[in-house]
């Protein structure tokens, strides 16, 4: 090799070597978008950063738009007028939002206090819990955070870093269209033969008539027949991601909490008494409870015996067992797309049954926006507008609890807030904008974006409710009659095991870390319930507690 | 005065030379310092620290904790199901790489190298798991286990769905995946051997099988060393793709302690490092003292090439 030769491979290997160095660069975007607006100069700028996932970005363009004309004329820079808001998408939080140029975020399946005990976030209590003083409203920002959100994002010593951004939940989505065709809903009678016009329609699992879950399964019995006579009449049942597990865990999860109720935050802060622990289960499925129980952090593995863990196995065990599901959903290729995909041609296909149920997250129906693009293409009335698809109610694990509200389980794990990097003079920018989105006007846009409603208490306008379609119309309703459980606590022991603690592990044992997996292997409800509910026992909650 | 002069210029020129080596090679020595020294030296510091939380000013930040860490390990160790699992997984699946997978390897390199029928075919079909993304890969696999073979054996679950054949299916793909780069270097070892040799053995009367044993093998030998030594010093830290067959949701029986300790680490808050950390550390204790037997072990009892 002559000693050129040599130089200029020694030069390349070292420029090589150098590209490492462009991690030490100044901050960036997290992932461009195809929203790179000039910068205007004369304007001050605005970086946020969104989950491009389950509710995209468009809710984030529209507010952009109203915030931008609102403050046109404002100044919060000197010698600057007007907002530029520049966008921003990320798949997912980057270890280190210091290094990147985005000044607020809108995060999903996030360990919020990680970024708040390393000093990522800006502390934002003061905007938090002061009159929103926009839009002619008065009340703060805090009034509209149930207690479950506050108790959560609100730090041990008072204060707020972020907020909620949306809510999801694992449930089941059924098909109007299809359950009005093969007459599946239930009459007062019992009988799986009505139509959602039909005046005789069962109660559903609220217990009253003329509300929105007449006619579907108010218990776990009344499900499975609806099942039976779906099979029967051609009709699969019910389908789910074979590839990802965690789909029927999660939903098996809000089957769970939705037994439960309000004792199913035991299982994150581990103080409260519980009233639903299992003694024993008897030979014909029913239960005998322990006492009432009081529940702490020093005992806190009692909690597992809960018998919601064995009624949501027992009701997965029994869809198992009679084959209430579409075949794909035990193919481990099946994409959660594949899922929805089947779910919504199912219908039209000549080759398969039709499909009434899917389990999903209920942001699904935008994962599955070119499904619905394809089938608008090739069918009339085929798009999310037009077909009436909707969240089914959980049913009730026992008669008794037909009746009691839903208790919802928001999954997300979502969080916004101001990245504490963010320059001085921007601050009041940053929050201004932070206060904007959390009116009511802006969550009420949310929805009518998205579909979902973000971590807020709010009333939906009736003029409001009548723009949805039926699959928001029923998320709407679903939250409304529920009272929704964050599977998180701001305490030290859940952060310090953070992830033992996952919503996911909550039925994982070792016959498996998915109810799935063990049902498939041969095991019953009452055998994987034996395994998880001594999952923990106080020589294993010890080391929990420990530094 | 004229060797001074000279003198003068070549120690300049060799000042020259060594400031052009210095920046050569001043990026990749800070960038070892930083990525490799620096975060070896944080793991291990790691194991001996907590994570505490200043509920005054929401800061968290490790302190030094003794061996409080190691303590916990044995306690999980004796407790927790998973563990044993993964070790086993991981010793299970090292076997398998060794037994089936290099000796499968050498044989499709002795195949490819003398030419035999298809041998270019085979070799590109072999290889092209190591050219497509892994997650590619791990699709295509999926979809024809799972689907085809269900299809064409009229089976009620495909191998990765059916609980008895799934960490089967997994080993095999693991060893599928693997052919690769052994296949590309093992051959190209072989065909560094000088023709004659081989030609010589013939006209002694050696069959395809002596040719192989006595000849090609002691002489790619120490190449065959090099892959067996990486497999035992990743025998704690395979984690045989799981992750892209099943992201952080493998099961317990699945796992090996690389995905374990790979999983944890993706799932874990700040304060849940300092135990994965010292698990490391374990780890590599057990790991580096296993390496170096087994280097030596191989260089001693393998065929010589006298």
């Amino acid at each position: 090799m002559s000693k050129k030769a040599r130089r200029f491979t020694c030069i390349a290997c070292a420029s090589l070597m150098a590209l490492g160095m462009v991690g030490c660069g100044s901050p960036s975007a997290t992932t461009s978008s195809d929203d790179n607006p000039e910068v205007n100069s004369e304007m001050s700028q605005l970086y946020v950063s969104n989950f491009n996932g389950g509710v995209g970005t468009e809710w984030l363009y529209a507010a952009r738009a109203r915030f931008e004309e609102a403050y046109k004329d404002y100044s919060f820079e000197e010698g600057k007028k007007g907002v530029q808001v520049i966008v921003d998408t990320n798949k997912g939080l980057p270890a280190d939002i210091a290094a990147t140029r985005s000044e607020i975020y809108f995060a999903e399946n996030v360990n919020l206090y990680d970024y708040i005990y390393q000093g990522k976030v800006l502390e934002i209590t003061d905007i938090v819990t002061e009159s929103l003083d926009m839009n002619g409203e008065t009340e703060s920002i805090e009034d509209k955070l149930s207690d479950e959100y506050k108790n959560f994002f609100k730090t041990p010593n008072g204060k707020y870093y972020a907020l909620p951004h949306y809510r999801s939940t694992y449930a089941l989505t059924y098909d109007r269209d299809l359950f009005d065709e093969k007459d599946l809903f239930i009459g007062a009678d019992g009988e799986v033969n009505q139509k959602s016009t039909s005046t005789s329609l069962s109660k559903g699992p609220d217990g009253k008539s003329g509300t929105y879950d007449d006619g579907l399964p108010a218990t776990y019995a009344e499900f499975y027949n609806l099942c039976y006579n779906m099979t029967r009449r051609g009709v699969s049942p019910m389908h789910w991601s074979g590839m990802y597990n965690f789909y029927t865990t999660l939903f098996l999860a809000a089957l769970k909490a939705d037994f439960e109720g309000a004792e199913n935050k035991m299982f994150y802060t581990f103080e409260g008494t519980a009233t639903k622990l299992v003694d024993t289960i008897n030979s014909d499925g029913t239960i005998t409870y322990k006492a009432p129980t009081t529940i702490t952090k020093a005992d806190g593995y009692k909690a597992y015996e809960s018998a919601g863990t064995y009624y949501a196995l027992d009701f997965f065990y029994n869809i198992i067992k009679n084959e209430y599901y579409y075949t794909g959903a035990m193919n481990e290729a099946t994409t959660h797309l594949d899922a929805q995909a089947d779910f919504l041609l199912s219908n039209y296909a000549e080759t398969m049954a039709p499909i009434a149920m899917l389990v999903e997250g209920s942001w699904w129906p935008h994962e599955s926006s070119s499904t619905f693009q394809q089938m608008e293409s090739r069918y009339s009335n085929a798009s999310l507008e037009e077909r009436h698809l909707a969240l089914m109610p959980y049913p009730k694990a026992t008669t008794a609890q037909v009746g009691e509200a839903q208790t919802i389980v928001d999954t997300s794990k979502s969080a916004a807030f101001i990245n504490a990097t963010i320059k001085e003079e921007k601050i009041e920018l940053a929050k201004t904008f932070m206060k904007f989105l959390h009116t009511e006007e802006s969550l009420v846009e949310f929805l009518l974006q998205t579909n979902m409603t973000r971590g807020f208490d709010f009333e939906v306008p009736t003029d409001v409710y009548n723009k949805l379609n039926t699959f928001a119309k029923s998320v709407v309703d679903v939250l409304k009659n529920g009272n929704v459980v964050l599977p998180m606590d701001n305490s030290t022991l859940y952060y310090k095991n953070y992830s033992t603690f996952d919503l996911e592990q909550i039925f994982a044992t070792s016959y498996g870390t998915h109810p799935l997996v063990a049902l498939k292997k041969g095991y019953t409800s009452s055998q994987i319930f034996e395994k998880a509910r001594y999952k923990f026992n106080q020589a294993t909650w010890g080391p929990l507690l420990s530094e | 005065m004229n060797k001074m002069k000279t003198d003068g210029f070549f120690q300049k020129k060799r000042q020259k030379q060594l400031i052009f080596s210095l920046i050569v090679v001043i990026i990749p020595i800070i960038q070892f310092c930083i990525f490799y020294i620096g975060v070896n030296f944080n793991s291990i510091l790691m194991a001996f620290q907590k994570y505490e939380i200043n509920e005054q000013t929401n800061l968290g930040k490790y302190q030094f904790n003794g061996l409080k860490n190691f303590r916990r390990m044995f306690f999980q160790l004796k407790y927790e199901n998973d563990l044993p699992w993964a070790l086993k997984n991981s010793i299970i699946a090292f076997l398998v790489n060794i037994g089936v997978g290099t000796t499968l390897a050498l044989i499709f390199s002795l195949y490819i190298f003398k030419g035999m029928v298809g041998s270019k075919t085979f070799r590109a079909i072999l290889f092209a798991p190591s050219i497509l993304s892994s997650i590619v890969t791990v699709t295509m696999y999926k979809n024809f286990v799972e689907t085809a073979i269900p299809e064409i054996f009229n089976l009620q679950y495909g191998l990765l769905g059916n609980p008895d054949t799934r960490f089967g299916a997994l080993l095999f793909f693991m060893i599928w995946v693997s052919f690769g780069t052994q296949i590309l270097i093992y051959s190209g070892a072989m065909n560094t051997i000088d023709p004659s040799v081989i030609e010589a053995a013939k006209l002694d009367g050696a069959s395809p099988l002596r040719e192989f044993l006595s000849i090609i093998l002691p002489l790619i030998y120490p190449t065959v060393t090099t892959f067996l030594v990486t497999n035992i010093a990743g025998l704690l830290t395979n984690q045989m793709n799981l992750f892209a067959f099943y992201a952080n949701g493998a099961d317990p029986e699945l796992r090996t302690m690389g995905y374990y300790l790979f999983r944890q680490t993706n799932t874990a808050s700040l304060a849940e490092y300092p135990l994965l950390a010292t698990y490391g550390v374990a780890l590599t204790l057990i790991a580096a003292p296993i390496t170096l037997l087994g280097k030596k072990v191989l260089e001693s009892v393998g065929p010589k090439t006298e």
